[in-house]
């Protein structure tokens, strides 16, 4: 019978998960709690459980709950036991349903293409939301410092985020705590290489006492991850000789890669430290590099989060995507540039040899093409508990698709065409002969690759300058207007009397091409017919923000098998990520859908003609509808087959 | 140019990686229940590494196969992307050109981790192979380059011998670490393992005092004997 510390039976609901150190049981009556049963070979691997349950659940932190009753720290309540047997502990129950794991908030990529079960809540956060949890974090933190404790396995599985950017912070019971009434520490006994402090690496972690200083070394490093699109300080470009050393080689001498000194610099694709401001930038400092050798220099939890809150609370959007939020005061849009140089990153030559003799290695672009001598991979130690593995049981193995050996590489999209482009000249409409331009002048539109180039020249006398926020693009598709955003404004002049750019605007609808200057003041101008060899396109209705605009199918190719081959594209902002039809989550027309392909599309992804960010799919399938919808960003698309 | 969608390293994941090359020997010899239970296993194998939250996108998984003429049936995708595939037996076992190809996957992975500022562990190379090796030079000349690579500490290199045809002599060559024979048909719990050594490696939870050797995997129990 398990009975609790404070006396009085324990009955137990169904098991909730299932971990390393133990087992979650829900508690029957108790839907605040939760049960932690710690497996036996834990339990007697270290005898001091029960003392550091009795320690912990006696002297817990205050602030375990904030004032709104958000659990902060998932601590021990109470310990378990069994006849006179410590087994376990009850603590604080989260609603993991509504949380998720930090590195899952962190990572881009995760975000924006959650897995199954993961958080698709996430996926409109933009680096407001970010920043708020960074602020939680410190916040949380500075809950388990200033009552003594040191967190010690301080990593991005112990720490989950909610729907609203609120921390928590789990498997307390891991922490280091020490009994007030005698002195005993109770050591923290793991951690992950890539949080731990430089002090600690090499050290008996069993037995030294860590300060919470080794925390605020975790502290930087997460925040440094969270704000900077999951980077880890230590990572980057290495320009130094030679190959770059390993993060904590790193770490131990402080050179971090936006740091003012070593050899690495940022890693390209990722903003730099002109997304923050100096009092942020300083914490860095302090914490990573001052505090590579001198711990007592890192920032303080408090400090990180007063210093946070202070640029959380001046932030705007870029004004070319409002999904980009960075500081009041940076100059230019970092994000902006982070994707500029993420899509002109180009990786490194290399053939994949598919039916070729070997390619020859290229040398490596960016590092000393040095002989690797290979630096060292700390590797767990291989338990015997692998053993366990020949005995697992039934595994659900899902069905698998046919083979795809034999099937043909697709030949190349081709490129649109433009027909009946001309040079116009367009006078004003009659009422605004007199007060405005009263003369627009339309070079012939050109067509490259995926890019529509308008000119336009309009003189005449007026009050105000206009300005080119008017000029406007109009798509008569089949399936009704759509109005096309310009990738690129050139003004040419903008004075009183003259107004004159070049915008540039993706040419990937089929359809007759209107174009105005201003709408009030000029009828609209037919200035030509693009054609895009396609099976279909579908302008994205929805138009969420971020989402490819429009998507073609360029072909489809009905397979062996009953199977269909799409070959997909769609046009959209650099950066973007969308889901096609899952294996767990198929929204189609068709129930029935078995081992669907699923791909997620990043913004550097195969280019089509012409240098567009455009991004393509093949995707194969049983399958036999009519249509083909599919999950983008949050706005749904059904292109028909 | 466009070509078939491969996908690429995804710049907008920042974890560091660790790329695993299968090695599948798809020769005729493996017919009839040996591929049957390979597939099983290497679907298993997907499922499972793509189920671990940090495994699953830390993982870089690629596939080789080699039976008449060698290709890469699957290129690097992080393992939250793997789509279980069948594969079909052919021909005999050009195992030396799938090595070649192998390493040569490896390393370009490796220079474009490294162009991408991304951490990287030390890559795998699984080898499964039910017979000997049929393209004699190609075999010497790619051992030589293994052999190398793993002193240079450039890849972890782990070689099964499947069936009694098997030529673990052939097999001892391409790595220090002694090559496992699979008991019976137990691709699955051998898949399970692998899995499970991948999640173990993006998990990377114990760690002790610095130490100059290098981990070794202890010999693979229940399915396979050393």
């Amino acid at each position: 019978m398990l009975t609790v510390g404070t006396g009085g039976e324990l009955r137990l609901g169904p098991a909730v998960d299932r971990g390393g150190q133990g087992e979650l049981f829900a508690v029957s009556g108790r839907p605040d709690l939760v049960f932690k049963r710690i497996h036996d070979a834990e339990l007697a691997r270290d005898a001091a459980w029960p003392d550091r349950l009795r320690v912990m659940v006696a002297h817990p932190p205050a602030g375990v709950r904030d004032g709104q009753g958000h659990v902060l720290l998932a601590w021990p309540s109470d310990y378990v036991l069994d006849g006179d047997r410590c087994v376990g502990f009850l603590m604080p129950r989260l609603d993991i349903s509504r949380t998720a794991e930090l590195h899952l908030l962190a990572n881009p990529s995760d975000r924006r293409s959650p897995a199954p079960g993961g958080p698709h809540w996430a996926v409109q956060w933009t680096w407001r939301e970010l920043l708020h949890t960074a602020v939680n974090l410190a916040a949380a933190v500075r809950v388990v410092h200033d009552s003594g404790v040191v967190i010690g396995d301080f990593q991005e599985r112990n720490v989950l985020v909610d729907q609203t950017a609120l921390v928590s912070l789990v498997d307390c019971d891991s922490m280091q705590v020490a009994d007030p009434d005698t002195g005993r520490v109770f050591h923290c006994t793991v951690g992950r290489p890539e949080y731990t402090a430089p002090e600690l690496i090499g050290a008996d972690v069993a037995n030294v006492r860590r300060e919470p200083s080794s925390d605020l070394f975790a502290l930087a490093v997460h925040i440094h991850q969270i704000l900077f699109s999951g980077a880890h300080p230590f990572d980057g470009l290495w320009t130094g000789s030679g190959e770059k050393p390993r993060r904590d080689r790193l770490a131990a001498k402080g050179w971090y890669a936006n740091g003012r000194k070593g050899p690495l610099r940022p890693p390209p694709g990722v903003p730099g430290f002109e997304l923050i401001t100096a009092p942020v930038r300083d914490l860095f400092d302090r914490a990573l590099a001052e505090g590579a050798r001198r711990p007592e220099r890192r920032p303080t939890a408090a400090e990180w989060q007063a210093a946070l809150r202070e640029l959380a609370a001046d932030l705007r959007s870029c004004r070319a995507d409002r999904t980009h939020v960075h500081p009041r005061e940076a100059a230019s849009c970092p994000w902006c540039a982070a994707e500029r140089a993420r899509s002109e990153h180009a990786p490194p030559e290399h053939a994949p040899p598919e039916h070729a003799p070997p390619a020859r290695v290229p040398a490596p672009r960016q590092v000393a093409a040095a002989a690797p001598v290979r630096r060292r991979r700390r590797w767990p130690a291989w338990v015997g508990a692998f053993a366990v593995l020949a005995t697992v049981g039934a595994f659900a193995v899902p069905k698998v698709a046919d083979a795809v050996r034999t099937e043909p590489t697709p030949p190349d999209i081709a490129a649109p065409r433009l027909t009946g482009a001309s040079t116009r000249t367009v006078p004003a409409k009659a009422q605004f002969q007199s007060a405005y331009p009263s003369t627009l002048r339309i070079e012939r539109a050109s067509l490259s690759g995926f890019r529509l180039t308008v000119s336009f020249d309009a003189r005449g006398d007026y009050v105000s300058n206009p300005g080119f926020r008017g000029a406007r693009l109009l798509v008569h598709t089949r399936r009704g207007l759509v109005d096309v955003p310009p990738m690129k404004l050139e003004p040419i002049a903008s004075d009183q009397k003259h107004i004159a750019a070049r915008l540039t605007y993706p040419a990937h609808l089929p359809g007759d091409y209107d174009f105005v200057f201003n709408r009030d003041r000029f009828p609209w101008t037919r200035i030509g017919r693009v054609d895009v060899p396609a099976v279909a396109v579908v302008p994205n209705a929805n138009g969420a923000f971020g989402t490819p605009a429009s998507w073609t199918l360029f072909r489809k190719t009905s397979l062996p098998g009953g199977r269909l081959r799409l070959d997909v594209g769609g046009y959209g902002r650099p950066g973007d990520s969308c889901l096609l039809p899952t294996k767990s989550e198929p929204k189609t027309t068709e129930r029935e859908y078995q081992n669907q392909t699923y791909f997620t599309w990043n913004g550097t992804t195969s280019m089509a003609v012409g240098n567009a960010p455009f991004y393509r799919a093949t995707l194969t399938f049983p399958h036999k509808s009519r249509a083909f919808r599919f999950y983008c960003g949050i706005s749904e698309t059904e292109i028909p087959l | 140019m466009t070509a078939p969608f491969t996908p690429r390293l995804k710049l907008d994941n920042r974890d560091p990686r660790v790329a695993c090359v299968l090695l599948l020997d798809v020769s005729l010899s493996m017919g009839g229940a040996p591929i049957d239970e390979l597939n099983r296993g290497y679907a298993r194998f997907c499922g499972e590494l793509g189920e671990d939250p940090l495994a699953r996108k830390r993982t870089e998984v690629a596939v080789v196969t080699f039976g008449g003429e060698v290709r890469v049936a699957q290129p690097f995708a992080e393992a939250r992307e793997l789509e279980p595939q069948r594969f079909s037996v052919s021909g005999t076992t050009p195992l030396g050109e799938a090595l070649d190809t192998a390493m040569d996957l490896v390393e370009g992975r490796k220079a474009e981790y490294r162009a991408a500022g991304l951490e990287y562990y030390r890559p795998w190379l699984f080898v499964l192979s039910d017979g000997s090796p049929t393209d004699g030079e190609r075999f010497e000349n790619a051992v030589r380059r293994l052999s190398e690579m793993e002193r240079a500490k450039g890849a972890t290199v782990f070689a099964v011998g499947i069936g009694e045809a098997a030529d673990m002599t052939q097999l001892a060559r391409l790595s220090e670490r002694g090559p496992a024979r699979l008991r019976g048909l137990q691709f699955g719990p051998m898949f399970a393992w692998l899995s499970a050594s991948m999640q173990q490696v993006s998990n990377s939870v114990a760690f002790g005092p610095e130490s100059d050797t290098t981990q070794i995997p202890l010999p693979p129990v229940g399915w396979g004997t050393a």
